[in-house]
């Protein structure tokens, strides 16, 4: 009976957590494991005559790409640039949504607004502010006299990545805000009573007590944002759909190219594979920084 | 509180069971076709309307329609099919209909077509776009051929005669570049030519070449795209941007939207599309507004674009016959004809074709003078892919000077040997 008894509360939490356990078996893993197995195969839809195990002949193709190479450059930049600017002005809001001011709740909703907008919109809002012909962009900086003829924005290779990446950034940056406004609000007002009696300024006062209590929230953010970025498809897509020429081509756009457009999902899956063995790093990364933040409160 | 948490959990099971099977039909009632369609927004409502005819005519059958965008509709076509769903349904374009087949997404139509009614009254000439290998797989429903059209109030202005030739048109588009005082007294640019650089830019820079001499593939089948012709005369393409200026700065990145938002707002004086944007484009413009047929090259060659759209039925669908019906009736007298004079198509029956209103309409009258110059593009599986995507990104990398017009003509043979 005792015996019975303890083997059911052994159990017990892995039949809580069997249903979850289930879902990410079936939307994740299996999905995850077709992928890598399709990764070794010859999958074009419309040549089901040609499809077959091919072993690693993708991933060979794949390393002689040069179309690949071309993308994964343009995803470091459209990675690195994007969440560090989305880090650096979702600090600066936090900052400010922090201190006291007359419509502060308004304020911290309306800084929501980029990051609630659906990613399509958001796309094609820009791209239409940025258009050659009819856009605002130009519309403005030629009433204040800054340009004399219509800039094509996002159809010059020279201006659509920046324009792009601005994008992303102005998507991107209240997701940091909110986050770091919540950790903001967590760090003790008397550590900065304590800093400000032993005479520190307030950027001594930001390096000391507000830094190193941010840093599980910036670590983890970052993370999580330089995850998605790599990942994401439908900002680009819906602006340039990688263009002009190759200027916005990033790996996830041309996986999904790959796979929608020419239907070569073999191909397509090895980019996939390789883009998530880049990303497992990251995450490697991420689980070292956040083991050694593990006494702090706020993870 | 296990007991409650078990019961919860076969009721949950349970449910789902349930919900799995929700969207099977009732055995009573009219059956549900489900059609997929793009429309832009000005149109929409004039195919809701044809569909509503159906059903309103119809008992045993209705129709549902889904407005897709066109640019997301082949890739939903196939995501759907490839799980075992999707529409019974479907309009298609000609690009696509060679890989849709060798998916296996098609219904073979010629034992239904055999015992339809209305076949005789289709142009003969117009079943071959929905043919692969002598089969049936596409309803013909609408027909597009690409015409100019171009501002008569400017060319009258400059007392130039709409141009018959490329060097011709090369020409005007020059001299009507530069700047001109609207009706709202500001000044603007306008540039000569609205060509498309962005999305969907293969079809103008594809008619563009075979006018002026190149081939796909010669008789053996063998690729032929890459001959000097080809390079000579995307080089000239080129040229209208980099060296006339004689179109829009934004062409790289101007797609459907972007150029016929150009020519009806007074920036772009010619513009290369069919009947589809009449309606909007001589709303507009009025009699601003003419047209002409596409220039020929110079020493007189005349290709044009026509592109047919079929109505498919998927080769998974519950209901073919009901389908079936559906897809008839829209190549049908009445449907033609509506569809024909709301949402702008030369008619794909003979009967309507002869209608006064076609006759006299300078639109129809310019699509069917142009019918006669129409060529083929491939049916090659890979042609869908080539079209969509391929040609654009080699296109914009040429305009942009990434790459050379030999660069550019050596990878488009490259993609069209991969059949």
């Amino acid at each position: 009976m005792k015996n019975k008894s303890s083997l059911s509360t052994k159990a017990y939490p892995y039949i809580l957590v069997a249903p979850t356990l289930l879902v990410i078996g079936v939307i994740l893993l299996y999905p995850m494991f077709r992928g890598f197995v399709l990764s070794f195969h010859n999958h074009v839809l419309t040549r089901p005559l040609e499809q077959g195990f091919i072993g690693f002949d993708n991933y060979i193709a794949m390393f002689h790409d040069p179309i690949f190479w071309l993308s994964l450059k343009k995803t470091f930049w459209w990675v690195v640039a994007s969440v560090f600017f989305q880090l650096l002005l979702g600090l600066g809001t936090a900052l400010l949504l922090n201190e006291k001011f007359r419509g502060r709740a308004l304020a911290r909703g309306l800084v929501l607004i980029p990051w609630v907008m659906p990613s399509v919109v958001s796309g094609l809002m820009w791209a239409w502010i940025f258009d050659g012909t009819f856009g605002l962009a130009n519309d403005i900086l030629m009433k204040l006299g800054i340009i004399s003829e219509n800039i094509p924005w996002l159809g010059n290779a020279k201006t659509a990545f920046p324009v792009v990446i601005m994008t992303n950034i102005w998507k991107g940056f209240p997701f940091f805000a909110i986050s770091i406004l919540a950790g903001l609000q967590s760090i003790p007002k008397d550590l900065y009573e304590a800093a400000e009696i032993d005479g520190a300024g307030v950027w001594r006062r930001f390096l000391t007590v507000t830094m190193p209590h941010l840093r599980p929230v910036i670590i983890t953010t970052t993370v999580l944002r330089l995850i998605w970025t790599a990942n994401t498809t439908d900002l680009i897509f819906t602006m340039t759909k990688g263009g002009p020429g190759y200027t916005t081509h990033v790996l996830a756009l041309y996986t999904y190219l790959k796979a929608w457009s020419e239907l070569d999902f073999g191909y397509s899956s090895t980019m996939a594979i390789f883009l998530m063995l880049l990303l497992l790093v990251f995450i490697g990364i991420y689980m070292k920084l956040i083991n050694k933040d593990k006494e702090t409160d706020i993870i | 509180m296990k007991k409650i948490l078990s019961v919860l959990a076969v009721a949950l099971i349970a449910s789902a069971f349930v919900f799995a099977g929700g969207n099977s039909e009732s055995q009573d009632g009219p059956v549900v076709i489900n059609h997929w369609y793009w429309c832009s927004n000005a149109d929409a409502p004039k195919y809701q309307e044809l569909i509503d005819e159906f059903n309103r005519t119809h008992t045993d059958v209705q129709v549902h329609w889904e407005n897709v965008p066109q640019k997301d509709v082949r890739t939903r076509f196939i995501s759907s099919y490839q799980i075992g769903e999707g529409p019974d349904t479907f309009g298609m374009s000609e690009n696509w209909i060679p890989e849709f087949q060798a998916m296996g997404m098609l219904e073979p139509l010629d034992s239904y077509i055999e015992n339809w009614e209305g076949k005789d009254d289709v142009f003969s000439n117009l079943w071959e776009a929905g043919q692969i290998d002598g089969v049936q797989y596409g309803m013909p429903w609408k027909l597009l051929v690409t015409y100019m059209y171009y501002r008569a109030d400017w060319f009258e202005e400059l007392g130039i005669e709409p141009p018959e030739t490329i060097s011709e048109f090369i020409d005007a588009a020059c001299q009507l570049t530069g700047t001109y005082v609207n009706e709202e007294g500001e000044t603007v640019n306008r540039y000569g030519y609205g060509m498309r650089g962005g999305a969907g830019n293969a079809q103008g820079y594809y008619i563009w070449c075979m006018t002026q001499g190149a081939e796909f593939y010669d008789e053996n089948g063998n690729v032929a795209f890459n001959s000097p012709e080809t390079v000579a005369a995307t080089q000239r393409y080129i040229d209208l941007y980099q060296k006339y200026h004689c179109v829009p700065p934004s062409v790289v990145g101007d797609g459907f939207a972007e150029i016929v938002g150009a020519f009806k707002s007074g920036r772009t004086a010619m513009l290369n599309h069919h009947i589809g944007t009449s309606v909007e484009i001589s709303t507009a413009l009025g009699d601003k507004v003419g047209v002409m047929l596409y220039p020929a090259s110079d020493d007189g060659n005349r290709w044009s674009e026509g592109s047919v759209i079929n109505n498919g039925i998927s080769s998974i669908s519950k209901h073919k016959e009901e389908a079936f019906e559906f897809v008839s009736w829209m190549s049908e007298a009445w449907a033609v004809e509506f569809q024909s004079r709301n949402l702008g198509s030369v008619p794909v029956l003979q009967s309507v074709s002869d209608m006064d209103y076609f006759k006299e309409n300078p639109f129809y009258a310019i699509s069917s003078e142009s019918v006669q110059y129409v060529g083929q593009f491939p049916k090659t599986t890979h042609w869908g892919a080539i079209v969509q995507d391929i040609t654009v990104t080699l296109l914009q990398q040429a305009l942009m000077g990434e790459i050379t017009a030999e660069e550019m003509v050596e990878q488009i043979a490259i993609e069209l040997a991969e059949k």
